[in-house]
């Protein structure tokens, strides 16, 4: 049993695990104080020294023992020595750290420098003298180096010296940059973030030529230490949503925030809400252009996306090639999917609601239509329509996760060979797979696919509403929703503006803007400067 | 205090107004006695229009005057018991402004499309929307407002529009009858207005200064009213006013009227139930002024319990009075009545002028 710090027996058997007793008897009888830190900083150990050792013997055994060397044998330790005259030890981790830029520009260099040259001995001296290495500095700091260590770039350590150089040599293999596998178009830019958060900032860049473009680097908080990129336009973006971007950054406390995903529901206002409230999207051009309303976007190391906030629904329904067509077609596309997407979500609940209840607002012939071809599936209509709704989910996500051009395959099995046979066997009638099949095609004219999701799952409880109460349900609940929607806000700003509340705005909600008028961050944003 | 006002603009109380304005004119009448002079109704309710107009502009001279930044800041300063018989007259006088669109309602609901339904599965449906959309308060409603004020004006327009083959204007017949009456039927008609004149001054601290209040107020009262005596004047064209007295839910019925022998698809059902959730949306803005105005006087520090428990008062009430509706439909307009006669509290807000005199 482990011992507590104080307090009487009883209590010390409450707080603590038996480990000494059957696995069937263990429990934890109440909530274990945490003994960790909320917001620990990252690959920091208790007890570990902040200081770097004078003597190479204590570096390397405490490296040693904060890499778990005995079991991770990834950690390499090279000593070698300046020169001929000083002893050195170069720390990096296998795989992490590039070897053949450690061997050229680190430990040859060091070996073959001139002893008589090496007059002052200090770290600071070796870096402008003996290694050519663009990107190396000091660091009088054990967890920096460690931290240096994790990320793959490469830590001198000097005997007698208490500072250390840390080397850029990273070189882990990562993917190169690629096409946008979810947001393709067809006027406009094909180039997607990588999961190599360096190149996702260089996209940016690339994009964004300007001084301003901030891109701070930033630990992702929990114990992983995964670093993030907050980027935002100096001077354009509103000083208050940058502090509330960075206090929202900063409590994180999980363990690790691996993905853009997680990141997004720990920083968002309602991450009970289905809808998202953040722009999740592969395309930098997409990034820099929020970026110049006003916007902030986070870059996460591993990930292929970025996530932008604060967003709009006016923002989750617009494609990167708005700005690419003409403003009439533009506009054109804006409202067929607005159209597509109130498909999407009434279809399948008006056509149900008006089978069930309000038969009688159909004329003769359609109505005729309808139960004609229900009249020989054994279902009841609300049953069909869901199980429809739920089979196109299905196919939609098998389609997804099966690689490739079998994905596609399997679109075309489910949708055409299962729909066709479905109706031949009488489990569902043509004209339900019609109105799904409308509502799905409906459901794709979005371009977030969040939102794509939300929407696909919200029309299934619309559709359950509609079967139980016909119009009044769909009524009800669509006024909710709305009510919902307008209370909601990302970051500060109302999730329906500019429509609710009124707002002048340079991408209005369905009204393409004028490209003249897009120098000008959106009203919306409380943005500080112009471009 | 958690009040849920938050903060909105005189484009989204303009849009409020407007929609409480067109239904609690066109859904919150006395059907019984509207019809007795002929179709002189038009002239009471244009009177009644210009009326609550002038009622608002006094009450918030008023309410300037007395420095008080709301309805309820000015009953806060009045003796504690007063103020709270105020608020609760008040209240009452919103509450059965939120009942009776709702009323309406469920009779029509109950009458043509639900035939024989059991009211309470009908409210089973709006009462959560009335309690969830009066307790995420003020700015909610507002945005909320915003939304819906196209889709009704659309819709009442299209549905009165296309109606138009239908009219005649010989059913106007007679338009005038005498000047007593009128003058009466316009005091009874101002009662459809003034809990939307309540709802703003009760909820101006939100709106980020009275003059917002003012304009967006009259042209809220104004562009309502003025559908609402559109929809009455067609009301009139399409029926004789011995009908109309005889119809309930006249305005769905003519919904119904609409030749569509060609259509593949009627609508009046969807009319009717945009102008349902409209009525819900409008009901739960006296609500929630109710809720405010109650909780600002007696002093509770959060809104929305008491915006949820006015609420299903409000479904109980609407549940209660459709079953007693030969007993109870008239003695609510005379409760009704009595509680908007309080409206014409701030008017008398004292003078800063006349304080001065006195005490000199």
């Amino acid at each position: 049993m482990t011992e507590a710090p104080h307090g009487n027996t009883d209590r010390m058997k409450r707080f603590s695990f038996h480990f000494d007793e059957p696995y069937s008897a263990f429990e934890l009888l109440e909530t274990e104080p945490s003994t960790h830190d909320a917001n620990p900083k990252p690959n920091r150990k208790a007890g570990e020294a902040e200081e770097i050792p004078s003597r190479l013997e204590q570096v390397t055994a405490q490296l040693m023992t904060t890499f778990c060397a005995d079991r991770n044998p990834d950690l390499i330790l090279r000593r070698f020595r300046v020169g001929n005259r000083i002893d050195a030890l170069a720390a990096f981790l296998n795989g992490m750290a590039d070897g053949v830029r450690i061997d050229d520009f680190l430990i040859r260099p060091a070996m073959k420098t001139d002893p008589e040259t090496l007059s002052e001995r200090t770290p600071r001296a070796l870096l402008h003298n003996v290694f050519p290495v663009d990107e190396i500095t000091p660091s009088e700091s054990f967890p920096e180096a460690v931290e240096a260590i994790t990320e793959g770039r490469t830590a001198l350590f000097f005997a007698g010296q208490r500072c250390c150089l840390l080397a850029d040599t990273r070189g882990y293999p990562s993917r190169s940059v690629g096409e946008p596998k979810t947001e393709t178009v067809v006027l406009g830019p094909h180039e997607a973030f990588t999961e190599n958060l360096r190149t996702n900032v260089t996209l940016l860049r690339r994009i964004l030529r300007r001084p301003d473009m901030i891109a701070s680097f930033e630990p992702s908080g929990g114990r992983n230490g995964t670093k993030l990129a907050l980027c935002y336009l100096d001077g354009i973006v509103n000083p208050r949503l940058l502090a509330e971007a960075q206090r929202r950054l900063e409590r994180i406390e999980a363990g690790a925030v691996l993905s853009i995903g997680a990141l997004e529901q720990r920083i968002e206002d309602h991450p009970w809400l289905p809808l998202p409230q953040t722009l999740k999207t592969e395309r930098p051009d997409r990034v820099a252009a929020a970026l110049t309303d006003g916007k902030v976007a986070v870059l996460l190391e591993g990930s292929p996306m970025a996530c932008v906030f604060p967003a709009t629904l006016g923002l989750l329904f617009s494609s990167a090639e708005d700005a690419a067509a003409r403003r009439p077609v533009g506009t054109l596309l804006r409202f067929v999917r607005a159209a597509g997407a109130i498909v999407s979500v009434f279809l399948p609940a008006y056509f149900l609601a008006l089978a069930e209840h309000h038969a009688g607002q159909l004329s003769g012939e359609v109505l005729s239509v309808v139960l004609s071809s229900h009249v020989m599936v054994f279902l009841p209509l609300p049953v069909e329509m869901i199980f429809l709704l739920l089979v196109f989910q299905l196919v939609r996500e098998a389609g997804i996760r099966v690689p490739g051009v079998v994905g596609h395959a399997i679109g075309i099995i489910g949708g055409l060979l299962l729909g066709q046979a479905a109706v031949a066997a009488h489990l569902v009638s043509t004209v339900a797979l019609i109105v799904v099949a409308l509502a799905g095609l409906g459901n794709f004219t979005i371009p977030d696919y969040s939102t794509q999701l939300c929407i696909a799952y919200y029309r299934v409880a619309l559709c359950v509403v509609a079967a139980l109460g016909g119009f009044l349900g769909i009524g009800s609940m669509t006024l909710v929703t709305i009510a919902v929607l307008c209370s909601v806000k990302s970051f500060g700003v109302p999730m329906l503006s500019p429509l609710a509340p009124v707002a002048n705005a340079v991408r209005p909600f369905l009204v393409r803007g004028k490209l003249g008028k897009r120098f000008a961050p959106e009203d919306i944003m409380n943005a500080e400067g112009r471009l | 205090m958690n009040d849920r006002l938050g903060r909105f603009g005189p484009r989204e109380l303009f849009s409020l107004s407007t929609i409480c304005t067109l239904l609690f004119g066109c859904f919150s009448t006395d059907e019984s006695g509207l019809y007795d002079t002929g179709n002189q109704l038009h002239f009471a309710t244009l009177t009644a229009l210009l009326l609550s107009v002038l009622l608002l502009y006094g009450c918030i001279a008023g309410l300037r005057r007395a420095g008080a930044d709301s309805l309820g800041a000015l009953l806060r300063r009045m003796p504690r018991f007063w103020g709270i018989l105020t608020a609760a007259a008040l209240t009452l006088a919103l509450l059965l402004a939120a009942a009776l669109p709702g009323l309406r309602f469920l009779r029509a609901l109950t009458g043509f499309i639900y035939i024989d339904a059991n009211p309470m599965r009908i409210l089973l449906y709006c009462v959560p929307c009335l309690v969830l959309l009066s307790a995420l308060g003020m700015e909610t409603l507002c945005r909320t407002g915003r939304i819906l004020l196209p889709i009704t004006l659309f819709v009442t327009l299209i549905g009165l529009g296309s109606d138009i083959p239908l009219y005649r204007l010989y059913r106007l017949f007679p338009l005038f009858t005498s000047g007593e009456k009128l003058l009466r039927q316009s005091l009874v008609s101002l009662l459809r207005f003034v809990p939307v004149v309540l709802i703003l001054l009760t909820t101006a601290r939100g709106a980020q200064g009275w003059e917002h209040v003012r304009r967006a107020g009259t042209m809220g009262l104004l562009l309502g009213g003025a559908l609402t005596i559109l929809a009455e004047i067609c009301l009139g064209l399409s029926y004789r006013y011995t009908e109309l007295r005889e119809l309930s839910a006249p305005l769905y019925r003519l919904m119904v009227e609409i030749d569509t022998d060609n259509a593949s698809v009627r609508l009046d059902r969807v009319v009717l139930f945009v102008w349902t959730m409209a009525a819900l949306f409008a009901s739960a803005c006296a609500v929630y002024a109710a809720s405010l105005l109650l909780s600002e006087t007696a002093g509770v520090r959060d809104v929305r319990p008491i915006a949820v428990l006015l609420s299903a008062v409000t479904g109980t009430a609407v549940l209660l009075l459709r079953r007693a509706d030969d007993l109870g439909i008239p003695a609510l307009f005379w409760v009704h009545r009595i509680g908007c006669a309080f409206a014409v509290l701030p008017l008398a807000a004292p003078m800063p002028g006349r304080k001065r005199r006195c005490a000199a």
